[in-house]
């Protein structure tokens, strides 16, 4: 069944969920790059991200015959993506990146962004690499906020759905991501 | 180029937009095509599991069904041959007595009157004396014609056991038709009664043809005989015969009495 350009993710994961493959590649097509830096703002490791990129989209597809809409798909599939980097944390719960360690510091370095991109000045583009750095310097559950709603574009409300936590816990999180960056940034401004 | 702050304390516009134009990863091709084609597969790999099962369902239950019931044929089948090969003991109509509907206790005279080729077996059923009217050549056709009139099944009788004697003589139906001599109708009879009481007394609820001559003497059952061979009813005669060999078996029968 062809969906509409401006179809719905909902929509789209429901014709999936019946069998029309079109509506997955257009689903996926919306969502790859933010679940993938989602993934690797997290992880902060190429290899690795992709290894839980691929286990997020397939555990989409694998649950498509349960789907039902209860919530933005967004959220949905942010909330899978959420819960399996989780499972990866605690598989390696040794390591210094535990989600109540303020001050752990990362694994890998801050990945950079790869394509280059003509029309942002070079001005811009340190910035954006300063952002970055401050980023990755951020403390697990903030970067995650802050990256949710950047990339997934989610509300305070869905960020909180997708992470589990209270509505407040969320707001929370992100009013200290925001102000770290806008702190990290000031030179900038 | 310089950041302006004025922002809200959970969204930053200008942070926004540095973070958009920065990040900019994008996973690689090969793990695109990995996963479309995973979801391609899943997609047109048909009904999910659930859906699986919906489809089975149907073959798996008409399956269970001729399984079940070719069981059952072989059982009666077997339980046919036992008791073609024992002794069919004889259950006394005095006990079932209370539950039958008042008797006649001498023949109608249209009774003895040859058999009408009009007369339907069904208004044989319905008729109080259908059970000495012209019978059919067999005498199991005539026991399987009782139970399933239903009419035999006594006014104190629940609906259910009525049921439960038509759908028993269903399932008896081809095993009974199949057998040539009368006591394989008397094996099913009996292993009807055995199996179900409430079968069983409606089945012997219905008068046999020699209801009355139950406590004669034999003369009367030879006079009974003779009467009924003159009367052309041969095949009530011969019936007649067998329970009165089987009722006195040191009884000799007179010359004049056609053994069947």
């Amino acid at each position: 069944m062809p969906q509409e350009a401006d179809a719905s993710d909902e929509s789209l994961m429901l014709a999936y969920r019946d069998g029309d493959a079109g509506a997955f590649d257009r689903l996926y097509e919306r969502h790859r790059g933010g679940v993938y830096r989602y993934l690797l703002r997290q992880c902060r490791n190429a290899a690795l991200a992709e290894e839980l990129f691929q286990d997020v989209w397939m555990n989409l597809v694998r649950a498509r015959a349960s789907y039902a809409v209860q919530a933005k798909f967004s959220t949905y599939l942010y909330r899978i993506a959420h819960n399996r980097l989780m499972d990866h944390f605690r598989r390696r719960d040794a390591l210094v990146l535990s989600l109540d360690d303020e001050n752990a510091s990362p694994v890998d370095e801050p990945v950079a962004p790869s394509g280059a991109q003509p029309e942002i000045t070079l001005e811009a583009r340190a910035q954006g690499a300063q952002l970055l750095a401050l980023l990755g310097k951020l403390p697990v559950e903030q970067r995650e906020a802050f990256v949710m709603q950047q990339e997934g574009g989610l509300s305070l409300e869905e960020i909180a759905d997708a992470t589990g936590v209270s509505r407040e816990t969320a707001k929370s999180r992100l009013r200290y991501a925001l102000a770290k960056l806008r702190e990290g940034m000031q030179s900038w401004r | 180029m310089a950041l302006n702050s004025g922002n809200d304390r959970e969204h930053d516009e200008l942070l926004a937009k540095r973070y958009r134009e920065a990040a900019n990863e994008a996973p690689p091709v090969r793990l695109d095509a990995a996963i479309r084609a995973a979801a391609r597969r899943e997609a047109g790999a048909g009904p999910r599991p659930l859906s699986r099962l919906r489809a089975w369902r149907v073959p798996v239950s008409l399956a269970a069904v001729l399984v079940l019931s070719a069981t059952l044929v072989l059982m009666m089948r077997e339980e046919g041959t036992d008791q073609l090969e024992t002794a069919v003991e004889p259950v006394s109509p005095r006990a079932v007595a209370p539950e039958r509907p008042a008797e006649p206790q001498a023949l109608p005279a249209e009774a003895l009157t040859p058999a009408s080729p009009s007369r339907a077996p069904q208004s044989r059923a319905q008729s109080p004396a259908a059970d000495i009217a012209p019978p059919a050549p067999l005498v199991a056709p005539q026991v399987e014609q009782k139970i399933l009139a239903g009419n035999a099944v006594p006014p104190e009788s629940s609906p259910e056991p009525r049921l439960e004697v038509a759908a028993m003589a269903e399932m008896a139906r081809p095993m009974m038709s199949a057998a040539p001599a009368p006591a394989a109708a008397d094996s099913a009879a009996g292993r009807m009664a055995r199996s179900a009481p409430a079968a069983a007394t409606v089945a012997l609820a219905a008068p046999p043809l020699w209801q009355d001559l139950i406590d004669q003497p034999a003369d009367k059952w030879i006079q009974r005989i003779l009467e009924w061979q003159r009367a052309g009813r041969s095949a009530d005669a011969e019936a007649l015969v067998r329970e009165f060999v089987r009722r006195f078996p040191q009884q000799p029968l007179p010359p004049e009495i056609r053994q069947p």
